[in-house]
């Protein structure tokens, strides 16, 4: 009997086309979106991008130190700066700085000079920069004409580089806050699946489908019949968000910052919440199937937007005026699971919250099979 | 005696203020085509559902296969096959998947399962059809799916709540016939409907229901004995004189005789051979006789005769 029933509770919902749409297409699209408005946003904003410049040497100076120099300095994978070489004189140098194509145009004559349009941290990195090459110039010149013997201890000393601070990253994980978009997308995902957990209760409640009757008056036992309908419907929510998963991280290439094997087990709890949601839900009342939808989607869409799907920050608001809300919304705590996992080398944060889930979904099966229980009903 | 199939005693069940059943109640024995019939809200698909332990009722008992009903009975349960007034199938799987899925949650053996599904699928004619998908039949189809769904167990007792509303006559003639099929193949069927043609064609016995009230129940013909007027015999006459008009209310079991415009209409309380004896009467006087009707009265009559309304009001 489970296996009969669990067999075709799988067959209904992946046939089911407007929970496919709802569990594994639109997430699919809302990820596509996102992408494109996200995708490279970090890259460009958050990290440190060379900084373009221009640099103009007099034709009758040729400052072979400095062209050295600054060739190092614009070269390799984090190079400081990116030399734009479209600039041949002064004039057209100052023309790009005014265009905005370079933060600042260097001088190269008999002294060195900066030409910058506006103070910012990239023309006081370049200012930086020009400093301190002055001034090594200047002590190496100097020890020429005072001891030359000393030069090489003198060009020893500038190159050791002695730090009293060692940079300790808290995390492996990727700190791309906009990577919390695609936290809250499969949070929405797995949420949705609660429309197949609420398909359970209106396929076996006499009083919520005419299935249900024909079903009610079967010799099936109620408890197999919701069992096997509950883990069916969990394996599909699973395999939808694992899909949309898949997409993400196969496809748009997004860094979740951890392995694939604890992000499917997050996605597997999701999955069995979203489905108990609805399953619960579903067991209130005798509204229509659709009413009971567009509750749970709704309720869905507004639990995701208070975790940050809309809005980025919105998750750091809650947590300032209604942190119990963050504590309690299966959507909050999908999302700050693969935050978690992803930013933290502890898994306390994480388990918490996973624990909290199962803990949801269990009050919801208890509640939903509670109402759910056979009975005869006053009215059909 | 054996116990009845069904043994419905004193049913009450109230919605609010409406009373939907009053002290209802009904034996059927095994081997009966038992209709119920009754114009629309008198009760029937009511007690269709308290007989099924769906709906909680007021006051009264309810015995299927001499044990008391209950949700949990559901070695009752295993016996009984419903067909719902709408049809209730799933519309993401095929008719094949649609009649396994009901089938198995009743039979566990997947080569008995396979073979009942079979048969069902032959009884009710959708063979070119086990892989389409319910939204793709029409009505007619959807409704014997419907019942394969209902049937395919091979049930003891089977429930069908009007199972023809909707349905071409094609089809309509096709579930009538299997119908009496399986009440041939041992099964006990009770058939719910306000078409009074379909029950006086194939229930052996029949109740019927107003205001959640039995008001009559028996066979076709004991039912039709209750009423005054058991034939209606029109004759086309050119002319009759009101002396032979007189004469043929004088004639025994002939209640009330009237000619309007060219027609002869005689009313018979009971009696056997009246058409003959009146035709027969007509002939001695040398009336021309044109064409000659004979209704026996319907079920709808009998429902006349007793409410003061029709069964379609």
């Amino acid at each position: 009997m489970f296996f009969h029933l669990f067999k075709y509770e799988l067959f209904c919902s992946m046939r089911n086309i407007q929970a496919m749409f709802w569990m594994l297409a639109f997430p699919i699209v809302l990820g596509t979106f996102f992408y494109m408005a996200f995708g490279n946003l970090y890259e460009s904003v958050e990290l440190f991008q060379a900084i373009p410049i221009a640099v103009v040497y007099d034709d009758d100076i040729k400052n072979q130190t400095f062209s050295e120099t600054i060739d190092a300095l614009s070269s390799g994978d984090d190079a400081l700066f990116s030399i734009d070489n479209s600039a041949k004189d002064k004039t057209s140098a100052l023309s790009l700085l005014e265009n905005g194509d370079v933060k600042a145009v260097i001088l190269v004559g008999e002294d060195i000079s900066l030409s910058v349009k506006s103070e910012s941290t990239e023309t006081s990195i370049v200012k930086f920069f020009l400093d301190q090459y002055k001034i090594n110039e200047k002590i190496i010149t100097d020890t020429i004409n005072n001891d030359p013997t000393k030069l090489d201890d003198v060009i020893d000393a500038m190159n050791i580089s002695e730090s009293f601070i060692t940079e300790r990253s808290l995390t492996d994980g990727n700190r791309d806050p906009y990577v919390q978009y695609f936290y809250n997308l499969l949070a929405m995902s797995t949420l949705f699946g609660s429309m197949a957990g609420l398909s359970v209760v209106v396929r076996t409640q006499g009083n919520l489908s005419d299935i249900g009757a024909r079903r009610c008056v079967s010799p099936e036992n109620k408890l197999v019949s919701i069992t096997a309908g509950l883990l069916a419907m969990t394996l599909v929510n699973f395999i939808c968000s694992t899909i949309s998963l898949g997409y993400l991280l196969f496809v748009l290439k997004i860094n979740f910052g951890a392995p694939l094997l604890p992000l499917l087990g997050i996605i597997a709890i999701a999955s069995l919440t979203g489905v108990s949601m609805g399953f619960f839900v579903g067991s209130f009342g005798t509204m229509s199937e659709n009413i009971k939808n567009s509750i749970l989607t709704g309720v869905s869409m507004i639990l995701c937007f208070f975790s940050g799907l809309m809005v980025g920050n919105m998750y750091g608001y809650v947590q300032l005026y209604a942190p119990w809300l963050n504590k309690i919304s299966p959507a909050a705590l999908i999302t700050d699971s693969f935050y978690s996992l992803n930013i933290y080398d502890t898994y306390d944060r994480l388990i918490g919250n996973l624990a909290t889930l199962l803990l949801i979904s269990i009050v919801f099966i208890i509640g939903g099979f509670l109402l759910t229980r056979r009975r005869k009903y006053a009215s059909l | 005696m054996p116990a009845p199939v069904v043994k419905i005693e004193n049913l009450v069940k109230r919605y609010k203020e409406l009373i939907a059943l009053d002290h209802f109640s009904l034996e059927i024995s095994e081997g009966e085509i038992f209709g119920l019939l009754g114009p629309n809200g008198s009760g029937k698909t009511t007690t269709i559902n308290c007989l099924l332990s769906l709906l909680s009722f007021d006051k009264g008992s309810i015995e299927i296969f001499g044990e008391k009903m209950s949700p949990d009975n559901y070695k009752i349960k295993s016996k009984i096959g419903i067909i719902m007034q709408n049809v209730a199938v799933i519309n993401e799987l095929t008719v094949y998947e649609n009649i396994d899925y009901f089938c198995g949650l009743y039979i566990k053996d997947k080569a008995t399962r396979k073979q009942y599904v079979k048969e069902a699928i032959e009884f009710v004619g959708l063979e070119e059809f086990v892989k389409f998908r319910p939204k793709k039949l029409s009505g007619g189809l959807l409704r014997r799916l419907n019942i394969a769904c209902g049937i395919a167990h091979k049930p003891s007792l089977i429930i069908l709540d009007e199972p023809t509303v909707a349905v071409d006559p094609q089809s309509r003639n096709k579930i009538l016939e299997g119908i009496v099929e399986l009440n041939r193949s041992g099964a006990t069927i009770i058939y719910t409907s306000h078409y009074m043609e379909e029950v006086e064609q194939i229930c052996t016995r029949i109740a019927i229901m107003d205001k959640g009230r039995q008001i009559a129940v028996g066979t076709k013909e004991e039912l039709k004995k209750q009423i005054k007027d058991t034939e209606k015999i029109t004759i086309e006459v050119m002319d009759i004189s009101d002396e032979l008009l007189e004469e043929i209310r004088g004639l025994e079991h002939i209640g009330e005789a009237t000619f309007d415009g060219g027609e002869l209409s005689v009313k018979c309380h009971g009696g056997k051979h009246n058409l003959i004896r009146v035709l027969t009467l007509l002939q001695q006087n040398d009336i021309k006789i044109g064409r000659v009707y004979s209704k026996q009265p319907t079920l709808n009559d009998v429902f006349l005769e007793i409410t003061g309304k029709e069964l379609r009001d």
